[in-house]
């Protein structure tokens, strides 16, 4: 499992290179700044401060890299927490009870339960890598579109739990984003549904809709408000609430465990990511729990089992990166760029040859945990001083941030339009009572599940005994199966 | 004849008025649903086409017309037992979420036909009056620090064209 020699020389080297620690402090900063502004993501500060890299040697130049995706990993969670903005799209399940938890005054609390998740899911993640590098990379392999197709639906199950009182206004809104995250061109090569543009050929710029969709529903509700928390008392920034809310995150071991142990397995998928992750795990954690209805009302376990999972699945992608050479979604394939700047290619002759190397990064990233840790409590204690900005002034700040921030991530008048067009819709949506957070699950999935339906249907010719032959994809059903009718069976046999 | 209580005046009850909204928001997720269909039902008929879109259409019709007509079905109240829409409040109160939405679409056609700096610091001084802020100086010199600040960083950041009337260098 541990090669002991590769681990002693990688400490060697971590300790005779004062570059690899320079690097860290800075990354993790620009990581959170990225991460927290809604409409920038991290693979665009990692593609800014690509050029960066060239300058170090290879390894301080991977831990710059991860240090900002650790970063931005843990800050798309402040807005999500303060103004119901998911600041990247593996947020979006932190706003679910993030954003109650903040209504209600316990925004440091919430921002110190996402925090701590976040440091251990990161933390397992890359432990889990140290451990099982080559495993988890043979995993990978074994993994065909049927697997893919069924997590994907494992995701979408948590729509029917986001009507709450009205399961069909749930649902349709979950329905409807299914279909819009379709649009464009299929797995298949049938464009649909562009009215001829060729810029929705790609389907429905996500983040910008999904950016458009929970910022505008929550600014428009805003309106007329004068501070996101009514209670002055409450708006104050509290230090020793952000460390109970640390404390509080190792009360729900069994969450956070669960969180990062789906975070790793769906990060290691090449193309499925932190997004999903986010909500697989917010959402096994909600049916399983035995008083599903306080989960949506400001749950500390929604938060945990949220941020536990999009932090850990940062390992998980690093494992088909290393071993395979595989990006496994658009951070990573960053930082394969870097391996190209420095003559480095991913592998399995990359990770026999320089097994120090990996173990260098791996140990690296356990340092900047650590450093996420210190470094995010301040960041966290100087951001939720948002709460105390008049929403006069913080709702045109936001609106012209996200869109602003949309244009910078399409370089078109595309990420823009959708950021508004969404904004509209989410507005209506949120005044009749129909869950903005359904629809965007299905836009984030709606895609994926389509792509890889279609080409299990290729690769099966149709034939459903196809998925016999799948004994990956007969557990993630038979799981899927169970964790849906768990919540009916437990209705019937707990006592009211 | 000017009306002395607002009461008077024949207003549409808010129950009536929410129930056609979300009527016309129904409309327009199964007119949209559908039209979708007949597009990608033009492009190719065949199942991998039609795999997810298919049902999902049907689903959504089926659940927009369930919906509709329980709204349809509702029983109504006598005409005076529902709260009438508050009179008292100013036009600007009552009309501010749909002013800030049509706030936001100029500020997209301000985007697109004249230039980032200029738009931004337009969107955000008109955003803070609509917001009740009345301060002609205070005003001014957020919307600029703000629309300046955003947009000299995004000029430097993006690799683009973001074209700027006033941040230096702008095209």
């Amino acid at each position: 499992m541990i090669d002991f020699n590769a681990l002693s020389a990688a400490i060697d080297l971590m300790l005779s290179s004062w570059q690899a620690w320079l690097v860290v402090i800075p990354g993790l900063l620009i990581g959170m700044v990225f991460g927290a502004i809604p409409g920038l993501s991290v693979p665009v500060a990692m593609a800014i401060f690509l050029p960066v890299t060239a300058y170090l040697d290879f390894l301080p130049a991977i831990l710059f890299l991860t240090a900002i995706f650790t970063g931005g990993g843990f800050g798309g969670s402040i807005p999500a927490i303060l103004l119901n903005v998911p600041g990247t799209a593996s947020a979006v399940a932190t706003a679910f009870d993030g954003y109650p938890m903040a209504q209600r005054g316990l925004h440091s609390r919430a921002l110190g339960l996402a925090l701590t998740a976040s440091t251990f899911g990161t933390a397992l993640g890359y432990l889990l890598l140290m451990l099982f590098v080559n495993s988890m990379a043979e995993a990978v392999l074994t993994l065909g579109p049927a697997e893919m197709f069924l997590i994907a639906a494992w995701g979408l199950t948590l729509i029917a739990a986001l009507g709450g009182d009205e399961f069909s206004k749930g649902l349709v809104g979950g329905l409807m984003g299914v279909l819009i995250g379709t649009i464009g061109m299929s797995a298949s090569g049938q464009i649909r549904g562009t009215l001829g543009s060729v810029d929705l050929i790609d389907g429905i710029a996500t983040v910008p809709a999904l950016i458009g969709l929970f910022a505008a529903s929550e600014m428009f509700r805003l309106l007329g408000q004068r501070y996101v928390v009514t209670d002055a008392e409450k708006r104050r920034m509290s230090l020793s609430e952000i460390l109970r809310g640390a404390r509080q995150t190792f009360s729900y071991p069994y969450v956070l465990f669960r969180g990062s142990f789906i975070g790793v397995l769906i990060g290691t998928v090449p193309g499925v990511g932190s997004a999903v992750a986010n909500l697989v795990s917010y959402s096994s954690t909600r049916r399983s729990a035995k008083d599903p209805e306080r989960f949506g009302q400001g749950e500390p376990r929604g938060v945990i089992a949220a941020e536990s999972a999009n932090s850990s699945s940062e390992g998980g992608s690093m494992a088909a990166l290393l071993a395979l050479g595989i990006p496994g979604g658009a951070a990573t394939a960053v930082m394969l760029g870097a391996f190209a700047m420095h003559n480095v290619t991913g592998g399995s002759r990359f990770m026999s040859e320089n097994m120090n190397l990996v173990y260098g990064i791996i140990l690296g990233n356990f340092v900047q945990v650590i450093l996420l840790f210190v470094i995010g409590i301040g960041f966290v204690f100087v951001a939720s001083s948002v709460v105390r900005v008049p929403l006069t002034y913080l709702i045109p700040s936001v609106f012209a941030l996200s869109i602003l921030g949309a244009f910078s991530l399409t370089g078109n008048m595309v990420g823009p339009v959708t950021v508004v067009v969404f904004a509209l819709i989410g507005w209506q949506m949120r005044k009749y009572g129909y869950p903005v957070a359904a629809m965007v699950i299905g836009l984030l999935l709606g895609r994926m599940a389509e792509g890889e339906l279609i080409r299990s249907i290729q690769i099966s010719g149709g034939d459903p005994s196809y998925l016999l032959q799948r004994p990956i994809a007969l557990v993630i059903m038979m799981l899927l199966l169970i964790s849906s009718a768990l919540p009916f069976f437990k209705r019937r046999t707990l006592p009211h | 004849m000017s009306t002395p209580e607002g009461a008077k005046r024949p207003v549409a009850p808010r129950r009536q008025r929410r129930e056609q909204g979300q009527l016309a928001l129904l409309a327009f997720f199964a007119a949209m649903a559908l039209l979708y269909f007949i597009d990608a039902a033009r492009q190719s008929f065949r199942v991998d086409n039609l795999s997810v879109i298919g049902p999902v259409t049907i689903l959504v019709l089926l659940i927009c017309g369930r919906l509709a007509w329980n709204l349809l079905r509702k029983p109504r109240e006598p005409e005076g037992t529902e709260s009438a829409e508050p009179t008292d409040q100013g036009f600007m109160v009552q009309y501010r979420a749909p002013l800030f939405a049509l706030l936001l679409v100029a500020y997209l056609l301000g985007l697109v036909y004249w230039v980032f700096d200029v738009s931004t610091f337009l969107f955000v001084l008109a955003a803070l009056w609509l917001q009740g802020e009345r301060n002609g100086v205070v005003m001014i010199v957020f919307s600029a620090l703000f629309a300046g600040l955003v947009c000299w960083t995004l000029r430097i950041m993006v690799s683009f064209p973001f074209e700027t009337l006033v941040i230096p260098g702008g095209g």
